[in-house]
């Protein structure tokens, strides 16, 4: 192969490389497998809530037979209210009867 | 925006052209491959790699200078370990960098350079293009892509390959 052809096909190899990892970093541009994620200022930070720990109940403690509550938390429930903020006017009435 | 994905894809494409570089290189002086020594071809692509992953690489140092959720400085182009986060595998990236603009520039001057000089600044291509491989595998966003990893651990077999090669059989002569 000639020296010419061989660097046509770098060429056009790193091309390809270039513009398609151009397209794949434009589709993906947030990749949660990254091995860096450099910290966003200005970020909400949230943290996860604190897991509800059962307090077993001193009397029931020594009974025969008895199950100790599981160390695994139980099924997380989200409470996040469900009112949502609407662009109707605020509600003013006073009115007593 | 445009400047992350610049970085990355340049990224990319100048790790690939390093690689071809590094592969033609090893290639041309290793005992394995003595067919390939007096290729002129193959010599000619090794000296012609330079134009193509110098300026590749050079974009993705100015991407990354550009881009404001890398914040990458212009001192951590020269002192590595000094970034926020990642310290380890960015810091590599700066040595690699400090290395590869090392090897470049005494190419660019090797007939003015004493020979046994510049071949063993030129043997420090080896060290960098395992800096370089660790720095794209530690900090590199698109490496868990499975094309992407798949390829590059590859061509990094192929050279360790011909790098134990060239140490088991050894070099050429020039």
């Amino acid at each position: 192969m000639s020296a010419f052809a061989l660097r046509v096909a770098a060429v056009v190899a790193s091309l390809l490389v270039l513009f398609g990892g151009w397209g794949y970093a434009a589709t993906h541009v947030k990749n949660p497998n990254a091995p860096l994620k450099p910290p966003v200022p200005g970020a909400v930070v949230v943290e996860a809530a604190p897991s509800a720990a059962p307090t077993p109940i001193p009397s029931l403690l020594n009974r025969p037979a008895l199950r100790l509550p599981s160390s695994s938390p139980g099924p997380v429930f989200n409470l996040a209210p469900a009112v949502q903020t609407t662009a109707l006017p605020r509600i003013t009435i006073t009115h007593v009867s | 925006m445009l400047t992350w994905i610049a970085a990355r894809a340049t990224g990319l494409a100048s790790y690939f052209a390093l690689c071809l570089a590094v592969l033609s290189g090893i290639a041309l002086r290793t005992s394995l491959l003595d067919v390939l020594a007096t290729n002129r071809a193959l010599r000619a692509l090794h000296d012609f790699m330079s134009l193509i992953w110098l300026p590749l690489g050079a974009a993705h140092v100015v991407a990354l200078l550009l881009d404001k959720t890398a914040r990458i400085g212009i001192d951590d182009l020269f002192v590595p370990f000094q970034t926020e986060y990642g310290q380890l595998a960015i810091g590599l990236g700066t040595i690699s960098l400090d290395l590869v603009v090392l090897i470049g520039l005494t190419s660019l001057l090797r007939d003015r350079m004493n020979l046994k000089v510049w071949r063993w600044i030129h043997r420090l291509s080896y060290p960098m293009f395992v800096v370089t491989f660790l720095h794209a595998v530690w900090s590199g966003t698109d490496f868990a892509a499975p094309i992407v990893s798949s390829i590059s651990w590859a061509i990094a077999g192929g050279i360790a390959l011909l790098g134990v090669s060239r140490i088991v059989f050894g070099r050429l002569p020039d």
